[in-house]
């Protein structure tokens, strides 16, 4: 099998401090105000007085099997086969949001040069395969990054999952 | 509250009504054209002209809903992504348009004589032209108004697109509009004597789209209910939601209720002894109300149609449920 990268989110050792969302905005030049490629999420459960809440930072989930790329009419999405990283030609993007329509995360988001999310941070000069700079950033080492068989070695003791969505395999793992 | 779909706004909701008319109107004026050849001048040309122009208006308004229109002709390269339901919908509008030119071309008077003036066999062989293109033209005209709803449905995140009843549902939307706009036709402009007969004919034919349009759409509703918490969301919306007075009022009573009634008086009237006058406001009428309807159809379904991750955050929701599973 190709190589896949991916995400690790160990949501124990999540913060809530945000780092990752600015590292990726000041990276890769993001405007501010306008999109992010990173988001924190607040999850929470239970009812009270047994309530807890876990963070969890989620981007493009680069798919074993995009959606995204298969419904995208200018072939402007395309998963590259080296190391899985999906990634957008935002030259060929026309900015008809079909994709966003066809992501079951809602990730795609649009800016005046076209779709536009996460890709490992490739596109600023990290070399494919290294740390992405909200990895690089986290002071807690709760967002890891690496091969997706790597990260499963990593989760081997722990109660993980691999992001589920029958249709288009996510390369993150959560615990 | 639970906000609409605003992702694609109300230019592609033009999209998919006008190209279902021209689409159905083209088809309905090849049949008749190809049932009585030479026949109801007026009604077939004011027909042929309406597909092609609303196919045209509809292009423009959907080519202008993307952010870079220039670069959406990149889809006419090639075959950039064959997977792409909407890169394969781009040619068959494309092929579409031309076809439905030809045809307004060939069945215009004087257009058509000057074309046989300048070149001599195009002039002699205009009547097989014209059969020719509607006989292509009708299965393009099916396959452009099967499209529109195609598009929708080929959207896996949006759960209220996700059925083969959506283009079933559009494709039969088209023909009772395509319908209604020649029926104006017939009723206003047409000559002919025989134009009685093709009139009650088109009343026939919207008394049976309609009834058929209502079973499909009632179909669609009760699956999507039925489907799961996201789909009957959105669903709700056009049911009892935000969205529901203008699905009740505009959708079934103008669109279905009263097109319905007004073909069945015409009908009616026309069964009569002494073959019975009617006002040309009931056929028009009734016409004009099929269009508001089926314009509304599509808007509502566009609204209505919110992303997945936004009804329940997939992302968030995935994570909640891998939370739950390891804690």
């Amino acid at each position: 099998m190709a190589k896949q990268y991916g995400f690790y989110m160990d949501t124990e050792r999540c913060i809530k401090c945000w780092a990752c969302e600015v590292a990726c905005k000041q990276w890769n030049g993001i405007e501010a105000g306008t999109i992010a490629r990173r988001k924190v999420h607040e999850v929470e459960s239970g009812t009270f007085p047994n309530v807890t809440r876990k963070f969890v930072s989620m981007s493009c989930m680069h798919c074993g099997d995009p959606a995204c790329a298969k419904v995208c009419p200018a072939g402007a999405i395309s998963k590259r086969g080296e190391d899985g990283i999906v990634v957008v030609d935002k030259e060929k993007c026309i900015g008809c949001r079909y994709c966003f329509f066809a992501c079951p995360f809602g990730v795609p988001q649009y800016t005046d040069a076209g779709m536009d999310k996460c890709d490992c941070c490739i596109g600023n000069g990290v070399t494919p395969g290294d740390m992405p700079h909200c990895v690089a950033t986290c002071p807690t080492q709760a967002l890891q990054y690496g091969e997706m068989g790597e990260l499963a070695e990593k989760v081997a003791g722990k109660k993980a999952r691999q992001m589920a969505d029958s249709a288009t395999k996510p390369s993150v793992v959560v615990s | 509250m639970v906000e609409l779909q605003t992702t694609w706004g109300w230019l592609p909701a033009i999209y998919l009504f006008l190209g279902g008319l021209g689409a159905g109107a083209f088809l309905t004026v090849s049949i008749l054209r190809l049932a009585k050849p030479g026949r109801f001048k007026k009604t077939v040309t004011g027909g042929v002209w309406t597909a092609v122009v609303a196919l045209a208006i509809g292009l423009l308004a959907l080519v202008s809903e993307v952010a870079k229109p220039f670069q959406a002709m990149i889809l006419f390269k090639s075959f950039v992504n064959g997977s792409s339901w909407m890169a394969v919908g781009a040619w068959l509008l494309f092929a579409t348009i031309i076809v439905f030119a030809l045809s307004a071309l060939f069945t215009t008077d004087k257009i058509a004589d000057w074309l046989g003036s300048v070149v001599k066999p195009l002039g002699r062989a205009r009547d097989g032209i014209n059969k020719a293109l509607a006989i292509i033209g009708i299965p393009c005209a099916l396959a452009v108004a099967a499209y529109t709803g195609v598009l929708l449905s080929a959207a896996p995140a949006i759960p209220l697109w996700g059925s083969w009843l959506l283009p079933v549902l559009f494709t039969v939307s088209a023909l009772d509009t395509g319908v209604a706009a020649v029926a104006i036709f017939a009723t206003v402009l047409e000559k002919d004597e025989g134009v009685h007969g093709v009139r009650t004919a088109l009343e026939w034919a919207v008394v049976c789209l309609v009834v058929l349009e209502a079973i499909v759409l009632a179909a669609f509703v009760l699956t999507m209910q039925g489907a799961g918490s996201n789909e009957a969301v959105s669903v709700g919306l056009l049911t009892n939601g935000v969205l529901s007075v203008q699905f009740w009022l505009l959708v079934v009573v103008v669109g279905l209720g009263v097109p319905l009634v007004a073909a069945l008086v015409q009908v009616v009237v026309s069964r009569r002894k002494g073959g019975g006058k009617i006002a040309p406001a009931v056929p028009v009428g009734g016409a004009t109300c099929a269009l508001v309807g089926g314009f509304t159809l599509r808007f509502l379904v566009l609204s209505a149609g919110l992303h997945a991750a936004l009804i329940s955050p997939a992302a968030l929701q995935a994570a909640q449920n891998m939370v739950m599973l390891i804690s």
